[in-house]
């Protein structure tokens, strides 16, 4: 016979728009801490696909977490956000982590046939640093949103949120100076390097600088949603 | 008619009460058991299932008497039935109430004992053509229907009152100390004079209770050093473990009008169990025993009710909590203090209310405050729906069931013995 769930399961679900965001962005967390790992067995020219593997595990959860998503504000239950914000902002936190899986399959289908000096190393190093920590004090801002929204957006809370942003946008305009700097210098390998390594160097660094910029579309809609 | 035929309606409200305190023990033990923090807090500590035990008796022996006489004689006549009519209203309309509860388990929706016991007291007086209170099942009726939109408004209102006069507060943790206190007492205070004004002993055995617990709250809160906050240097942990702790106040606050959730529970699902084994044993038992029979049968059956509760109810909630989302605190709160408010209010003047509804109303309430980022507001509806539904089917059942014993000659057998 046809099990039927108890009421507080169909008046209130387990899974919440906020419980999933906030399990998608642990996915992207979980797979930017491999990040640094990745890079390094990459310079000293190790086998990387381990890494490819555990990112695309992470990015398959992360799918399902978001079709989950868009499942559940689907069906007819009342939600405190318009469904049409909730969809956006998923697909923006969505893109980061297929930056994530882009860059790890671009290093793991071509190898740089020019040797990367130490300082280039140091940069991308560097650049990949701050780009896990703008992804480490996202997940934190979403957790103080998560905690925000059970006290109704207190006062400490928008406060606290607004220096986490400005925290973001320091990052931000740190990543866009490495990424400029590292573009500059993968260009003017141009006329003594492969221009297909070129290119493919270039694009790494796109791929890792595209990750602040949605992040910082994602913080403005967090401020949408605090003052919604 | 043998005095030892007095054992099947025995049995059989002892059997509605098991079922009614397993199925209600777990709605109310539920929102508490979500919460993993207030839940682990408190597993272990038998305490938790001493307070419902309280509730359950105070509230049923002192204001169940209220309900219990309204659901006697407040919708069929009564008085005008024989004995032996009497007793097969007992068993018919007892049996119903199984069948029902049954059905239930199949069901997508609850039901409600209320609806249930008064829907088979119309079917009754339909078959024995008594006289039916109109007036009193028109208020009956509507008191259904405005009890879960009432918790709706005081849910939503006492939300928003939390919300902006404790959680929105720069210095949250030191106000909502304060709030909860002047909270705990509005409550305590309202419960005392609704029983001050049914019973000087009533009142002061609740007044010693409260007192005591108020105590052990206001130490908890105001000199136990757990209370404290070490501060890191980040201010996203900072701030969650300020928010940790104002919720940690709030468990203790739900933990402590627990007992007035469980005194309205009393009140009305105690009386609404025995009603019927009550009027049986008034009528055999008219002027042989001291005192006022009714209480006597409403501590028994209040004991056995909040046994089922505790037992029953409170395993499969920790069972189903696993399922549903988180409650926080402050909203496990809001939801049993309006539960608590409305049921007693309605059960002070004599009225049947379903606490499952009531509980339902008071979540959407705290959902439309914005207290949940989804809620399904239609539940309501549905609901509304579902009591329509078993009032009827306990009807039209125990008419049916009326028919099958005149006809297969029990009535008869009965006059015999």
């Amino acid at each position: 016979m046809k099990k039927y769930p108890f009421i507080f399961q169909r008046l209130l679900p387990k899974n919440t728009p906020l419980n999933l965001i906030s399990q998608h962005v642990d996915c992207i967390y979980q797979s930017s801490l491999l990040l640094n790992e990745l890079l390094r067995y990459y310079f000293s020219n190790e086998e990387i696909s381990r890494f490819i593997e555990q990112i695309s595990f992470f990015e398959r959860k992360a799918d399902t977490i978001k079709n989950e998503l868009r499942q559940l504000i689907r069906n007819s239950l009342k939600i405190s956000f318009t469904r049409e914000d909730i969809l956006q902002f998923i697909h923006i936190q969505d893109n980061i982590m297929d930056s994530i899986e882009d860059f790890a399959k671009l290093l793991f289908l071509n190898r740089i046939s020019f040797i990367i000096d130490k300082q280039v190393e140091k940069l991308l190093n560097s650049l990949c640093d701050e780009v896990v920590n703008s992804i480490k004090n996202y997940k934190e801002m979403i957790d103080t949103f998560i905690t925000g929204y059970n006290y109704g957006f207190a006062k400490p809370i928008f406060d606290l949120q607004k220096k986490n942003i400005e925290q973001l946008d320091d990052l931000e305009h740190k990543i866009d100076t490495l990424s400029l700097d590292l573009g500059k210098i993968a260009f003017s390998f141009k006329d003594r390097y492969n221009a297909i390594d070129i290119i493919h160097f270039n694009n790494l660094i796109i791929l890792l600088s595209k990750i602040p910029n949605s992040i910082s579309r994602l913080t403005d809609k967090i401020l949408d949603f605090m003052n919604y | 008619m043998m005095i030892y035929l007095i054992i099947i309606p025995l049995f059989l409200t002892i059997l509605v009460c098991i079922f009614n305190g397993a199925k209600d023990g777990i709605y109310l033990f539920l929102p508490i058991f979500s919460n993993e923090s207030t839940f682990i807090k408190y597993k272990n500590n038998k305490f938790i299932f001493l307070l419902p035990l309280i509730g359950e008796i105070v509230g049923a022996t002192f204001l169940g008497e209220i309900v219990l006489r309204k659901i006697q004689y407040g919708f069929i006549n009564t008085y005008s039935l024989s004995f032996n009519q009497l007793y097969i209203c007992a068993i018919v309309i007892l049996t119903v109430t199984l069948i029902i509860f049954f059905i239930s388990s199949f069901l997508p929706f609850p039901i409600s004992l209320s609806h249930t016991m008064i829907g088979g007291l119309i079917g009754a007086g339909l078959f024995f053509k008594l006289d039916i209170f109109f007036k009193n099942l028109i208020s009956t009726t509507i008191v259904w229907t405005i009890t879960p939109i009432f918790s709706l408004i005081s849910g939503l209102i006492l939300y928003k009152v939390i919300l902006n006069f404790s959680l929105k507060n720069k210095k949250v943790l030191k106000i909502t100390k304060i709030t909860a206190i002047i909270y705990i007492l509005s409550l305590y205070i309202f419960f005392l004079l609704i029983f001050l004004s049914k019973s000087k002993l009533a009142f002061y055995i609740l007044l010693s209770f409260f007192s005591l617990l108020f105590l052990l709250f206001i130490n908890r809160i105001l000199f136990k050093k757990s209370q404290n906050i070490n501060y890191s240097s980040n201010e996203n942990d900072n701030l969650k473990i300020e928010y940790q702790k104002t919720e940690h106040i709030f468990s203790d606050l739900s933990l402590l009008i627990l007992p007035n959730v469980f005194i309205s529970h009393g009140a009305n699902d105690v009386a609404n169990s025995i009603s019927l084994l009550s009027l049986l044993f008034l009528s055999l038992l008219k002027n042989k025993i001291y005192g006022n029979l009714n209480l006597y049968l409403l501590l028994i059956f209040s004991v056995i009710l909040s046994l089922s509760i505790i037992l029953n109810g409170s395993k499969k909630a920790e069972k189903i909590s696993k399922d549903i989302c988180k409650i926080e605190s402050s909203k496990i709160f809001t939801s049993y203090y309006s539960l608590a408010t409305s049921a007693i209010l309605f059960s002070f003047f004599g009225y049947r209310i379903s606490s499952v509804y009531t509980l339902t109303g008071s979540y959407i309430g705290i959902g439309y405050a914005r207290g949940f980022s989804i809620f399904n507001s239609r539940l309501l509806f549905t609901l509304l729906i579902s009591w329509f539904i078993t009032f009827v089917i306990s009807i039209l059942l125990s008419y049916i069931l009326f028919y099958i014993t005149k006809f297969s000659g029990v009535f008869l057998w009965l006059s015999k013995i």
